[in-house]
C-alpha cells in the first residue's frame, strides 16, 4: 500500500509543470521501487515528505506543497518525529519554508471549520460575522522551528519568526499570532523585534473592536454570527479581528480571551519598553509605546517618548503614526499649537487622510478658529472630497520592514 | 433598563442651544497667552420647560432665571419662529448594524426629512470607518430622501469623528441647529478621543440628541447632557423613526433665550443654570464656551 502511495506521489510529481519537479519525480520513482520492503510505513512517509520538501520551490504553492497540504495531522506528526530526529538542518529549513507557504495559502482560502478542528472567529467592527478553521500548518512550523534552534539554527529561525510574525500582524490574525509569539518569546526572549510584535499584539487586544467582542463573549458565550455556519466545533474559538473594516485574528478561548483594556495596555507598555531596552534604535517600538502611554493617560511621557522618533528618518506610515500620536497627546495637554503642527505633518505625509485632517479641524476649533475647523472638515469629508488613503485605519497591521520584504529576505537565505 | 428608556420622551426633551458668537476670533496658542478676557457679546440658549410631562408654553422672559458662573443674567426671549430650524442628521452605517436594522435606520432618516417644514433644512452625515458629509444644509427634500436611503459602506465606527463633524456643521447654521445622532453607541476607530469630542460639544454649542440601539456608550450620554439634548436608548431600531419624530417636535417647542453676559467675562467654560419661576423640568445646555480675546496690539 505504501508503495502505491509513493508511486502515486511520484506520478503526480512527474506531471509537474516544472522541469526540476520531473527530475525529482524520477528520484521518487526510484525510491518507490527499490528498498521498500525493508522500510516501515513511518519511514516511507518520511521519504515521501522529504521528496516533497526537496522539490518545493519556496514562495510558491506548487505541486509539492499542494500535496503536502493534504496530509493528515497524524501523518505529519509521524513524519515530524522522524524528521526532527534524523534529517539534516538545511532540509528542515526547506521544510519550514514549504509548510509556511502552505499556511500562507490556507489563509487565502479561508477554510470552513470541520468538527474537531480549532476555529477562529472573524470579526467586523467587533461583531462576529463568521468562523474559519485555523491552519494546522503553523503548529508544524513551530515544531520545526523549535527543532532547528536545538540544532544551532537560531539566526535562521529568529528571522523566520520575525517575518511570519509580521505576516500574522498584517493579517491581524491575533489567534495564530498569540501562539506564534509564545513560541517566539520562549525561543528568543532577548529579541527586540519579537518583543515589539508581542507589544503590538497586546495593544491590539486593548482595542475597542476586540474589547467589545470580549465583553459580549463573557456575557453570552455563544455569540450569534452574521450568517449560519453550523454549530461550534470542539473547543472555544479563536478570534480573528477585523481592524479597519477588513476581515483579519486574536487567540481566544475561554482561557485565552484578552484581558481588560488596562491590563492589555500594561502588557503592551512592558513589551515595548523591553524592545527599546534591547534595541534603542527601534523607532516603531518608541512610537507604539507613546501611543500606549497616551491611552494609559500618561500624555507628558508619551510626548517625551515619541518626539525623538520624529527626529529620525521614518518610513511614511510610521512618520504619520508618530505625528498623530504626538498631536493627540499635545492636544490633550492643551498645547494646541504643537498639536496642530504635528497633525499638519501627518496630513502632509498622507494628503487627504481623514483622521489627520479631522484632528487638524479639532485643533483649529480649540484655537478659536471655528471657520477653519469647518472648512477643513468639509474639505476632507464633504460631498466633493475624494477617497484618500488613511494610515490610521491600518495602524495595528503595519510593521517596518513590511512582511513581504522580511519573508523575501528570509527565503533568499534558504539553503 | 435606563431611566432614559423607561420614561416617555417628552419628559426628557428639554433641549436648548448656546451660540457663542466669538468662535471666529483667532487666539494665540494657549501656552503663550496670559490674557483670558472673553469676547462673548451674547449667548443664546434653547430651553424646554415641562410640567407633568407636558410642555409649558407662553412663558415670558421675566420667568426665566439664568445664572452664568454664579452671576444672575437678564434673559430675553427671541421668537423661535423667526429662526429656521436646521437639522444635522448623523447616521451610523457601520458593520455593527445588521441589514434589518439598516432598513429601520433609513426609515428613521426619512421621518426627519418628511417632518421638515418650508424654510427648514437638513444636512446628512453618515459614518462607518470614515465620515462622509453626504450633503451640507439643504431644503431639497427629494434629494435628502435619496441620500438617506443610499447604501452605506460597511466598516468600523468612527463615532467620535462623526460627532465632531456633525456638531461643527450645526455651528454653521444660520438659524437654530439640532444634531440628531443615531449609533450603536460605540466608537471603535476614531483618531479623535472622547475628551476631544466633548470639547467640541462645549465649543460649538450645538444641541445633540442621541438615539442608541443596544450598546452602551460613555460619550454619547455626556454629549446630550452637555448640550441640552436628549439621550435615548432603544433595544431595537424599529422604534427609532418614532423617536426621531418626537425629538424634532419637542425641539420646536423650545424657548430661545438670549442674554448678554454681565459677569467678569472670563475666557473658557462658563457654567449655566437655567430655571423657571413656578418650577418645572428644565432642560438646557449646561454651559457655554467663551474664547479668549485677541491680544491688543
Amino acid at each position: 500500500m505504501a508503495v502505491f502511495h509513493r508511486l502515486g506521489l511520484a506520478a503526480r510529481l512527474a506531471t509537474a509543470r516544472h522541469f526540476h519537479h520531473g527530475l525529482l519525480a524520477l528520484v521518487a520513482v526510484v525510491a518507490a521501487v527499490v528498498p521498500c520492503a525493508a522500510q516501515s510505513p513511518s519511514e516511507e512517509l518520511k521519504l515521501d515528505w522529504l521528496a516533497l520538501v526537496r522539490s518545493h520551490e519556496p514562495g510558491t504553492m506548487d505541486d509539492a506543497s499542494t500535496t503536502a497540504s493534504t496530509w493528515s495531522p497524524d501523518q505529519i506528526e509521524i513524519v515530524l518525529k522522524l524528521a526532527l530526529a534524523g534529517i539534516d538542518a538545511p532540509t528542515l529549513i526547506r521544510a519550514l519554508s514549504m509548510h509556511t507557504d502552505i499556511a500562507l495559502a490556507e489563509h487565502a482560502t479561508m477554510a470552513r471549520p470541520v468538527a474537531g478542528s480549532r476555529t477562529t472567529v472573524i470579526l467586523l467592527d467587533s461583531r462576529p460575522v463568521d468562523r474559519i478553521a485555523r491552519s494546522q500548518q503553523w503548529q508544524i512550523c513551530w515544531e520545526l522551528a523549535t527543532g532547528l534552534v536545538r540544532r544551532g539554527q537560531g539566526p535562521t529561525v529568529a528571522a523566520w519568526l520575525r517575518a511570519t510574525g509580521a505576516v500574522l500582524q498584517q493579517w491581524a490574525d491575533c489567534d495564530v499570532l498569540r501562539r506564534h509569539l509564545d513560541v517566539s518569546l520562549a525561543l528568543f526572549p532577548q529579541d527586540a523585534v519579537i518583543a515589539l510584535h508581542a507589544g503590538t499584539l497586546h495593544q491590539t487586544f486593548a482595542d475597542p473592536r476586540v474589547q467589545q467582542y470580549v465583553a459580549r463573549r463573557r456575557t453570552s458565550p455563544r455569540p450569534a454570527y452574521g450568517r449560519t455556519i453550523g454549530d461550534w466545533a470542539s473547543g472555544p474559538p479563536g478570534l480573528r479581528q477585523s481592524l479597519n473594516g477588513r476581515l483579519s485574528a486574536v487567540g481566544a478561548g475561554s482561557a485565552g480571551l484578552p484581558e481588560a483594556t488596562e491590563v492589555e495596555l500594561g502588557r503592551a507598555r512592558d513589551f515595548f519598553r523591553r524592545a527599546l531596552q534591547l534595541d534603542p534604535s527601534l523607532q516603531e517600538a518608541r512610537i507604539r509605546l507613546a501611543h500606549v502611554l497616551a491611552d494609559l493617560g500618561e500624555h507628558a511621557e508619551a510626548v517625551a517618548t515619541v518626539r525623538p522618533a520624529l527626529a529620525t528618518t521614518l518610513v511614511p506610515f510610521f512618520e504619520f503614526y508618530a505625528a498623530v500620536i504626538l498631536g493627540r497627546s499635545e492636544e490633550h495637554l492643551g498645547h494646541y499649537a504643537a498639536a496642530g503642527d504635528a497633525y499638519a505633518r501627518a496630513a502632509a505625509r498622507f494628503p487627504g487622510a481623514e483622521s489627520a485632517e479631522l484632528a487638524r479641524s479639532r485643533v483649529a476649533l480649540a484655537q478659536g478658529r471655528a471657520g477653519d475647523a469647518v472648512a477643513i472638515a468639509v474639505g476632507v469629508a464633504g460631498p466633493e472630497s475624494g477617497e484618500h488613503a488613511d494610515p490610521w485605519a491600518s495602524y495595528f497591521r503595519v510593521h517596518d520592514p513590511d512582511a513581504a520584504t522580511l519573508l523575501a529576505a528570509w527565503r533568499a537565505g534558504l539553503p | 433598563m435606563s431611566r432614559a428608556s423607561r420614561l416617555p420622551l417628552r419628559r426628557h426633551v428639554l433641549p436648548l442651544v448656546v451660540v457663542a458668537l466669538a468662535l471666529l476670533v483667532p487666539t494665540a496658542p494657549c501656552a503663550q497667552q496670559p490674557i483670558f478676557k472673553a469676547t462673548v457679546d451674547s449667548v443664546r440658549v434653547d430651553v424646554e420647560v415641562r410640567r407633568g410631562g407636558r410642555p409649558v408654553l407662553g412663558l415670558t422672559a421675566a420667568e426665566f432665571e439664568i445664572v452664568d458662573d454664579g452671576v444672575r443674567q437678564r434673559a430675553e426671549l427671541i421668537a423661535a419662529t423667526t429662526l429656521p430650524l436646521n437639522v444635522v442628521l448623523a447616521l451610523d452605517g457601520s458593520a455593527s448594524l445588521e441589514a434589518r436594522e439598516r432598513e429601520h435606520l433609513v426609515a428613521a432618516g426619512r421621518r426627519v426629512v418628511d417632518a421638515l417644514r418650508p424654510g427648514e433644512t437638513a444636512a446628512l452625515v453618515t459614518f462607518s470607518d470614515r465620515v462622509a458629509i453626504q450633503t451640507l444644509f439643504t431644503g431639497d427634500l427629494p434629494r435628502l430622501r435619496t441620500l438617506v436611503a443610499a447604501p452605506m459602506p460597511l466598516g468600523d465606527t468612527v463615532l467620535h469623528d462623526a460627532a465632531h463633524v456633525a456638531m461643527l456643521l450645526g455651528g454653521t447654521a444660520t438659524g437654530r441647529a439640532l444634531v440628531i445622532l443615531l449609533s450603536n453607541g460605540n466608537d471603535t476607530a476614531s483618531l479623535l478621543t472622547e475628551t476631544a469630542v466633548i470639547d467640541t460639544a462645549r465649543r460649538t454649542g450645538t444641541v445633540v440628541c442621541v438615539v442608541t440601539v443596544g450598546a452602551e456608550s460613555s460619550v454619547l450620554p455626556k454629549l446630550s447632557e452637555l448640550t441640552g439634548g436628549v439621550f435615548l436608548k432603544e433595544a431595537s431600531l424599529d422604534r427609532v423613526a418614532a423617536r426621531f419624530g418626537e425629538i424634532l417636535e419637542s425641539f420646536r417647542q423650545r424657548y430661545l433665550v438670549s442674554f448678554t453676559p454681565s459677569g467678569p467675562g472670563k475666557a473658557g467654560w462658563h457654567t449655566l443654570t437655567v430655571k423657571v419661576k413656578g418650577g418645572g423640568d428644565v432642560r438646557a445646555r449646561s454651559g457655554y464656551w467663551a474664547d479668549a480675546a485677541a491680544p491688543k496690539p
